[in-house]
């Protein structure tokens, strides 16, 4: 039997930053992403067991749909802003971790990502550009942390569980260490779940990973909207 | 070899079997793919009435 995790969303004590825009600009926002790479989205959600929903806010918040958002060969260009560095690593923590399914793995080989003895190939500037490759990336990244996986495999539930807490997925831990890496001030306070709720995550981390759990999780943010007016969609 | 000793002994070495079990168990069901698609998320609005 599945074991049931909830999102709740707007949490309490986090609002949208009206900087971001209002909430009819982002909504417009995520009916362009969704209309542009819905399909990818859907089938990526199902493939690696994550909603549509999140996929497509985390898209929002990290480049507001922009296929080339960071800049010219930034090491993290792209729809979901993951770093290629460390992007084999994760992609053969998740082969090496039994995780990968052939689904996922028969798409990444459509993108000449292969495993040969468990390693893969470097990830390319040219391979975020590529905005179904670039989702596949970032939800199988997702999926580790919400698993409670950090820095290719490390961690996991048996060890410490952060990404999920009392049944309910922790996205401002999530998003902490995604957006501002596992070993940092707000990827530490995250991974050793300081604090019970989201508002409270947001009041003590750095402004721009505050910036992103309130865009995510807040009051007229992504996954607000997506869930309450754009739930078709999906 | 005295009596206490050797109950000391047998109870630290059932103590050790204990715990090589326990995490042997701890390893088994551990399983990466069951944990990533056993989970079923749910998202929840709290704005929209059930």
């Amino acid at each position: 039997m599945a074991e049931v995790f909830k999102v709740v969303v707007p949490q309490s004590g986090l609002v949208s930053p009206s900087s971001w825009g209002s909430r009819a600009q982002i909504k417009k926002m995520l009916e362009t992403i969704m209309s542009k790479y819905g399909d990818s989205i859907k089938k990526i959600g199902k493939m690696t067991n994550i909603p549509p929903e999140i996929i497509a806010s985390f898209i929002a918040v990290e480049s507001g749909g922009k296929v080339d958002a960071g800049g010219a060969g930034h090491i993290t260009q792209g729809l979901m802003q993951w770093n290629r560095n460390f992007a084999a690593n994760f992609l053969e923590a998740e082969k090496r971790l039994g995780r990968l399914s052939k689904e996922e793995e028969d798409l990444l080989k459509t993108y000449g990502i292969t495993f040969n003895n468990g390693k893969t190939r470097a990830i390319t500037n040219a391979d975020q550009l590529k905005p179904e490759l670039n989702i596949l990336i970032g939800s199988i990244l997702l999926g580790q942390y919400i698993d409670s996986y950090f820095d290719g495999g490390k961690g996991g539930k048996n060890v410490k569980e952060w990404g999920t807490q009392d049944g309910n997925i922790r996205l401002d831990r999530i998003i902490a260490v995604y957006n501002a890496g596992a070993y940092g001030d707000a990827g530490k306070k995250a991974r050793n779940a300081t604090y019970s709720t989201a508002s409270e995550m947001a009041a003590n981390v750095n402004p721009i990973t505050r910036s992103y759990i309130q865009k995510m999780l807040g009051l007229n943010g992504a996954m607000d909207i997506m869930s309450n007016e754009l739930s078709n969609l999906v | 070899m005295n009596k206490y000793v050797k109950y000391t002994l047998i109870a630290l070495a059932g103590a050790g079997l204990i715990y090589g079990g326990y995490k042997l168990y701890q390893h088994l069901s551990n399983n990466g793919f069951q944990i990533k698609f056993g989970r079923k998320i749910k998202v929840v609005n709290q704005n929209i009435e059930e």
